[in-house]
């Protein structure tokens, strides 16, 4: 993966950080859908803001209603009750062609029309500023070239977006929401159909994106390893239909995680802000010595086994790391192993309890 | 589309070439000039070109035969193969977009078989000899009787098609479904049909088989001025149309109004191949076949190159077919119909294995 620089003569100038004034907020809004005189409510009251610059990840379990949040945050979906702002202004009182230039969409499916290349779907951006026919002056050409630049996509410009990865063309279409130049992007799950390196691309490009062009940007996700790590604020939709926004280490520290996958059945580890697969088996417990990355990826190995760490157990695992060579040390009742891989010390623990049995039984034999 | 080379000098940049797809443009121009030459000068008669250019350019001609058969009969016959060539192909081409759907064209999704049947009402309704043929001996008055009669057939059936298009995501049963409402709609025709003296019975397979020599010079006046308007609609809607190759959602959040935007892709469609077939009667393959044989030359999916293409290659292909249809050196006449099928579904297989452009065409 080639790396992604915003070059400082972006589309708009770095201005401030995260600003005071808002891009968008609510006023107790209510979301949710009618289906036949069924109403199903997904949110309740919901009071958020947000300034140019701020990067926003909206993470929630499955049907939390992350996706009903962003199609009435983006004018798609009318609320059942409150009101969306932007810039003041009621969203449904908006034109489409203004609206348009306040609010761009990035959506999850990936686009894949024959025979449109990279450089008209960018020119596409630029429609709600051009007449009738799509015309385009020399400053949209301007804008397009200096959006594809940004975002890494100039190279393939001429390309047909069917030659494209699934990456390159959830880039494009992002390249394509930047030339829109509008305040606010709101992008729906647009790393759902992307490989690792694109997720982890896409998601670098769009916290550069919005400290450099001081635009907003909101993006539904179930990638909370990344959301976590890139995101100014979480927007964290909870199982009582209530939301709530913060740094994501708050809302890591104080549990809040915790309790919004809580029903999930997964295990929410506030050391690392990951699920964890392992539950510890009860009676497996071991203790661990070590530092730096060694140490925490041993722990990683221990646990997938089944232990717990912790400092009461009597057996002991140390991890030395010199420059060249890591070591490991089990200290088993006096006994002291030593091992040159993380698979040759699971081996020995894996097979050991049936050697104590073996060594026991023999034990009594003689 | 000056844009794309002009501006900024960006040398490492590559834009897509455009000068290539004006080179295509005018070829097809210019193929448009030379079928239709051909197409005035073959025939059952001989007529000499000379003598054609001169009648052509109003110097008359001293043998009244000719004048007559070149001013009343292939003049009009060669115009209409223009128009229906250009109205077919740019109706097809605003489908295939709307629906993102490759296959879809007026006579897949029942849009014909919908002008048809306007048609076949207006005519029991009025009481007359039960065809679009005696229809046509109506005049002036008549001629835009059909073409209302024939336009508003077709929009009835391109709203359900919306409307099915609103419930049914998957293009293969929304194609399925608009071949199950063509054939019930044809079926109420035929059971009609059933009904009706065999003369008219025979009137009607006639019209089924298409004609482009059906219309006289003073119904071309009505025809041209609906396609008219009808290209010019689609024109105006081009800036839409590109929008739409994203998919709707994105459309929308492009500024337009999907509602209004479909009202006049449906507007448009049905007066072009509304009008159309309800003078010609229906012809099939052009429609599907044009746009993509449009989209794999020019290697574009911009509406504001596609649309003028596909009126010249529409025009052209149409022409060809027209040519063929006389059976040049022979008495007879095959009807348009099958000469499209032959000429359009060959190129329609070309197309999907040399380029698998239909394929992609959309998602």
């Amino acid at each position: 993966m080639r790396t992604t620089t915003y070059s400082s003569n972006a589309v708009v100038t770095p201005k401030v950080q995260i600003g005071s004034e808002r891009v968008l907020h609510t006023e107790k809004l209510t979301i949710g859908y009618k289906n036949k005189n069924i109403v199903r409510t997904v949110g309740h009251a919901l009071d958020l803001t947000l300034r140019p610059g701020q990067f926003v990840c909206l993470l929630g379990p499955n049907g939390a209603g992350k996706s009903t949040l962003i199609k009435t945050l983006a004018g798609i979906q009318l609320p059942l009750e409150g009101k969306v702002f932007i810039a003041q202004e009621d969203i449904y009182t908006i034109p489409k062609n203004a609206l348009a230039r306040k609010l761009s969409l990035v959506l999850t499916d990936v686009v894949q029309t024959g025979n449109l290349d990279v450089y008209t779907v960018l020119t596409l951006g630029r429609y709600p500023y051009a007449n009738w026919f799509g015309t385009l002056c020399e400053a949209d050409t301007k804008i397009i070239i200096e959006a594809a630049r940004a975002t890494g996509i100039e190279k393939y410009l001429d390309k047909q977006l069917d030659q494209l990865s699934d990456g390159e063309r959830q880039k494009v279409m992002i390249t394509r929401a930047l030339v829109q130049d509008t305040p606010l992007i709101i992008l729906d799950e647009p790393t759902a159909h992307l490989d690792l390196p694109s997720r982890v691309e896409v998601m670098r490009l769009l916290r550069i994106m919005a400290r450099q062009t001081n635009k907003a940007i909101i993006l539904s996700t179930h990638e909370l390893d990344l959301a976590l790590q890139a995101a100014d604020t979480i927007w964290l939709m909870m199982p009582n239909q209530s939301l709530i926004s913060g740094a994501p280490e708050d809302l890591i520290i104080n549990g809040t995680f915790e309790k919004a996958f809580s029903k999930t059945g997964f295990d929410f580890c506030r050391d690392t802000g990951t699920f964890r697969v392992n539950s510890p088996v009860e009676d497996k417990i071991i203790q661990l010595t070590g530092e730096g990355y060694t140490y925490f990826w041993t722990k990683r190995a221990l646990e997938r086994e089944g232990y717990r760490i912790t400092d009461e157990a009597e057996d002991m695992v140390s991890v030395q790391q010199s420059i060249h060579i890591c070591q490991w040390t089990l200290n088993r009742s006096g006994v002291v192993h030593h091992f040159n891989a993380v698979e040759m010390l699971l081996t020995f623990l894996r097979t050991e309890i049936s050697a104590v049995i073996n060594n026991s039984v023999q034990s009594i034999i003689s | 589309m000056a844009e794309h080379t002009q501006g900024i000098a960006q040398q490492e940049l590559r834009l897509p070439a455009l000068a290539s797809r004006v080179v295509w443009i005018a070829w097809m121009g210019l193929a448009v000039l030379v079928l239709l030459l051909l197409d005035l000068v073959l025939g059952s008669v001989h007529i000499p070109l000379a003598a054609i250019i001169k009648i052509l350019t109003g110097q008359g001609s001293e043998n009244i035969a000719w004048l007559k058969i070149i001013q009343n009969i292939r003049v009009p016959k060669a115009f209409t193969a223009i128009l229906a060539g250009a109205a077919l192909s740019v109706s097809g081409l605003q489908m295939q977009t709307l629906f993102r759907n490759p296959l879809a064209g007026p006579s897949v999704l029942g849009i014909t078989s919908g002008a048809s049947l306007g048609v076949a009402i207006l005519m029991l309704g009025s009481g007359h000899v039960t065809t679009s043929f005696a229809i046509r001996q109506l005049g002036i008055g008549g001629s835009w009787l059909i073409v209302v009669a024939s336009s508003t057939g077709s929009a009835v059936v391109m709203l359900a098609v919306i409307g099915l298009s609103l419930r049914i995501r998957d293009n293969v049963i929304l194609l399925i479904m608009g071949l199950m409402l063509s054939n019930l709609i044809l079926a109420i025709i035929s059971v009609w049909q059933y009904f009706s003296e065999p003369e008219q019975i025979q009137e009607y397979l006639m019209w089924t088989f298409g004609s482009l020599g059906g219309v006289s010079r003073e119904q071309l006046t009505v025809l041209s001025l609906t396609i008219a308007v009808g290209i010019a609609l689609t024109f105006v809607s081009s800036k839409f149309l590109n929008l739409l190759l994203l998919g709707e959602g994105y459309a929308g959040s492009m500024g337009i109004n999907l509602r209004q935007v479909k009202l006049l892709i449906i507007i448009s469609t049905s007066l072009l191949a509304g009008a159309i077939t309800g003078f010609c009667g229906p012809i099939a393959f052009i429609g599907i076949a044009v746009p993509h044989l449009c989209r794999a030359g020019l290697n574009t999916a911009d509406h504001r190159v596609l649309i003028p293409s596909c009126c010249l290659l529409g025009a052209a292909v149409m022409l060809l077919c027209d040519i063929v249809a006389q059976l040049p050196g022979h008495q007879g006449v095959l009807p348009v119909n099958a000469v499209t099928a032959m000429v359009g579904s060959p190129v329609v297989m070309w197309v999907i294995l040399k380029r698998k452009n239909i394929k992609s065409s959309f998602s």
